[in-house]
């Protein structure tokens, strides 16, 4: 049984930007991409492309990487709750640890990925700390949403902006969970998970064309030198 | 149109000894921001609010209006003086740190105020993100939905105000209390707070200026 899998999810359909998953990027797509950041880490065992798209499985076939064929129902966004998309994904793989982590965050790298490992083996493996690991960018903004200011008041208690808490969101660029526990909770991290701070430019998802435009920008500027 | 345009200037800051006059593409951030707003608005309807000397020869170089504030207000009060200061129904309040809200975004947000006959709008990034705030979920339970299904989350950008100048004064904010959103993109929502914001966004102004965006 391998340690740690590697599971890079993409669908061929993309309702924002079409063919996102393998989106010219760099010197190939966003696709490829993970996958060569992937295989620079050597605690990473084992690589999955889990997909519906023929296409995109012959590119992981010719990258020397394993692949899983998804059947559409698991990747309409409709046939299938999305948690039983992770579980269908995760009980195909025979191995201790998942590493979730899509192409759309093109920009994590293998320094990053270990560093994770080392968080993960410490604190949800050794010490028992957290059930899972996520990657989240760290922020202070004011937010709202449909029923007023959530992180602030208005008048006389506004705060300015460096004095707010801390704000997270997950990024989505790494989960790691014991598979058994992926399954289990039908998800990618459990309730109590070590946040992995990452700064702007490794949190960079890619949603729509101006992400896209943005993510290229930074890989030009600051990693493909 | 009955609004004011304000621009805040300062020629120092936390995060740039240069202010809001640091350099940005071939010229500083202030008249930057001044150019986008004569893109929408005619000269006499923007006014820009410093205690600089410096910031009063710009503004008479670009032509438009200057409000000499007192030195070492608050912003708060340095806004609430400024919009004292004009004599306009709408007061739109714009900020040098969100270089790429562009014309275009401050005519079509006016437009709407006008259109939806609005007493605040602001410019909101909307995010369907899983947040985390106070070591806690903020939008999500532990029976996780996707994303496409959270409660949205917005973002004040701090890059545009309106507001009913009566209204600002009667509340002390240029805020209602139930203003309506303007949503902007990930690249105008880009706000300026930091040194490493400042280097970034000098390094970002390539893309501002392609039209090609796949948006």
């Amino acid at each position: 049984m391998y340690k740690y899998t590697a599971i890079i999810p993409v669908r061929a359909g993309s309702r924002r930007l079409k063919d996102k998953n393998i989106s010219k990027f760099g010197k190939s797509n966003l696709l490829e991409n993970k996958i060569d950041m992937l295989k620079k880490v050597n605690s990473i065992d084992n690589i999955i492309v889990s997909s519906d798209s023929d296409k995109m499985l012959e590119m992981a076939i010719k990258k020397n990487v394993k692949t899983h064929k998804r059947t559409s129902e698991y990747c309409d966004e409709k046939t299938q709750p999305f948690g039983a998309v992770v579980k269908h994904v995760c009980e195909a793989v025979d191995s201790e640890n998942i590493i979730w982590t899509p192409v759309t965050a093109p920009l994590i790298s293998s320094k990053t990925y270990l560093k994770s490992l080392d968080i993960y083996e410490k604190y949800v493996l050794s010490d028992n700390v957290h059930d899972s690991l996520m990657t989240v960018e760290p922020f202070k903004r004011y937010i709202w949403n449909e029923n007023g200011p959530i992180n602030y008041e208005l008048g006389l208690k506004h705060l300015p902006s460096q004095e707010l808490k801390e704000l997270y969101f997950v990024n989505d660029g790494i989960l790691i969970a014991p598979r058994k526990k992926m399954i289990e909770w039908s998800y990618f991290h459990g309730p109590n998970p070590y946040k992995m701070p990452l700064d702007r430019i490794e949190s960079t998802d890619i949603d729509d064309g101006i992400d896209l435009e943005l993510a290229k920008f930074y890989y030009e500027k600051y990693v493909s030198k | 149109m009955s609004f004011a345009i304000i621009i805040p200037a300062q020629e120092k800051n936390r995060y740039n000894e240069l202010g809001d006059l640091a350099p940005f593409g071939n010229t500083t951030l202030l008249e930057w921001k001044i150019a986008q707003c004569k893109e929408f608005a005619e000269l006499s309807q923007i006014y820009i609010s410093s205690d600089s000397d410096i910031i009063k020869d710009i503004a008479q170089k670009e032509e438009v209006n200057f409000i000499k504030r007192k030195t070492g207000l608050s912003y708060k009060d340095m806004v609430f003086a400024s919009i004292e200061g004009v004599n306009t129904n709408d007061i739109i309040l714009v900020n040098t740190t969100s270089p790429f809200m562009k014309s275009k975004i401050y005519k079509d947000m006016y437009t709407k105020y006008q259109n939806e006959k609005l007493n605040s709008l602001i410019s909101v990034e909307k995010k369907k993100e899983y947040f985390f705030y106070n070591k806690d979920k903020l939008n999500f339970s532990d029976n996780f939905v996707s994303r496409e299904k959270v409660e949205p989350v917005y973002i004040d950008t701090n890059g545009c105000y309106i507001i009913k100048k009566d209204l600002a004064l009667d509340r002390q904010n240029i805020l209602s209390s139930n203003p309506s959103f303007f949503e902007v993109d990930s690249f105008a929502a880009t706000e300026i707070k930091d040194v490493k914001d400042y280097k970034l966004a000098r390094e970002m102004i390539t893309i501002f200026f392609q039209d090609d965006l796949n948006v």
